[in-house]
């Protein structure tokens, strides 16, 4: 596990910036680390805007390395609106993508991948307003196999008492009551929390996965119900979600989430599953 | 597909204050602040240096060592211009 520090600053002109601070002393108490944010901006024309405390932890994961390629990315982000040229690009490697964000985005403008394996979100937010993503988030990034990081991005006072609906679909998610959950948001185990439910979301997209094939004699993408999970996403995606395909031939297409088949028209084909969370699920062909 | 023309010869300039912090194994990491302040003096660099040897809110990053302070704070301005390759 590693902490770092994200400041955000703007300048005289209501630019954004962020000065990262990687391998923070976890021992520092939250107000220590804002006026260490408050020193160093002493030394800056800029005027500090937000600190936030990022948490890094490697989970080693002990199922199959499946053999696609999936991603998930913040929800109420537009999909046609997410930068495709980046998402491929980092599908394209190999790597696997997964990202959450509980709220407040969107749209993301621009996604990029940093030294430390953190992914920046570039977007806007539902106020309209354009900036680096500072609010809750949790982003994976994968490169090796079997073996995964995750990254928590919070506001230093994390709200002690969950009020959002999403923590009642997170606690039913990994199996605790809602009080538990609390519990461990006050004693600021929330990477924890956010480990346990992309544990719970790989296990569905697995077995998602299975819906999913290619039919060469009619060159069509193919999903196909599978007993024992086709109930789990029709009640989810009856909820809120939807079902697209995403061909870089055609765009996105939304269809009908018990079966599909329509013709692969281009180099890269997608199939993403939206929970009721609206978080996202791609499933490349 | 944006136009490579469009960015041709646009100049951008920044400047930030590039600060090396040494650490007990004998690590070191930079990082760069930006704007520093004008008037920025050997005496605010060794007041920040003060208050963080005595609260270490940073550590390396290859044993967790506590930070032996800072080894140099640099004022680096950055031009940047952005050349026309479009080969016309």
């Amino acid at each position: 596990m590693a902490t770092s520090l994200k400041i955000e600053s703007i300048d005289g002109a209501r630019n954004t910036y962020n000065t990262n601070v990687n391998y923070i002393n976890e021992s520092c108490a939250d107000g220590t680390l804002r006026t260490f944010a408050d020193k160093l901006f002493e030394l800056s024309n800029n005027t500090l805007n937000s600190v936030a405390k990022i948490t890094t932890t490697d989970i080693t994961n002990a199922e199959p390395e499946p053999t696609g390629n999936y991603a998930l990315w913040t929800p109420s982000a537009e999909f046609y609106d997410i930068n495709n040229v980046d998402f491929m690009n980092l599908l394209g490697d190999g790597n696997r993508v997964l990202a959450i964000d509980p709220g407040g985005i969107k749209a993301i403008n621009n996604i990029t991948v940093d030294d430390d394996m953190f992914i920046d979100f570039e977007c806007t937010l539902n106020d309209g307003s354009t900036k680096t993503k500072h609010q809750t988030s949790c982003a994976i990034f994968n490169q090796k196999p079997g073996r995964f990081a995750v990254t928590v991005e919070d506001e230093i006072q994390w709200p002690s008492i969950p009020s959002s609906p999403k923590y009642s679909v997170i606690a039913q998610k990994i199996g605790i009551s809602l009080s538990d959950l609390a519990e461990m948001i006050q004693q600021n185990k929330m990477i924890q929390v956010y480990a346990q439910y992309i544990s719970a979301l790989m296990a569905d997209y697995d077995n998602a996965r299975q819906r999913v094939s290619y039919v060469p004699a009619t060159n069509s993408i193919r999903v196909d119900p599978v007993e024992g999970v086709t109930e789990n996403f029709g009640v989810q995606l009856n909820y809120t979600g939807g079902f697209y395909i995403w061909d870089d031939k055609i765009g996105v297409e939304e269809v009908d989430p018990n079966y599909y088949e329509g013709k692969v028209l281009g180099q890269n084909v997608t199939v993403i599953l939206e929970d009721k969370l609206g978080i996202f699920a791609g499933l490349k062909s | 597909m944006f136009d490579i023309q469009k960015f041709a010869d646009t100049v951008t300039s920044s400047t930030n204050l590039k600060i090396e912090w040494g650490f007990e194994d004998g690590d070191t990491r930079t990082f760069n602040l930006p704007n520093p302040i004008d008037e920025i003096s050997s005496s605010d660099v060794a007041a920040l240096n003060t208050w963080v040897a005595t609260n270490q809110p940073i550590v390396g990053d290859k044993s967790g060592s506590s930070s032996t302070g800072i080894n140099s704070a640099i004022k680096v301005e950055q031009t940047k211009t952005k050349l026309d390759i479009s080969g016309e």
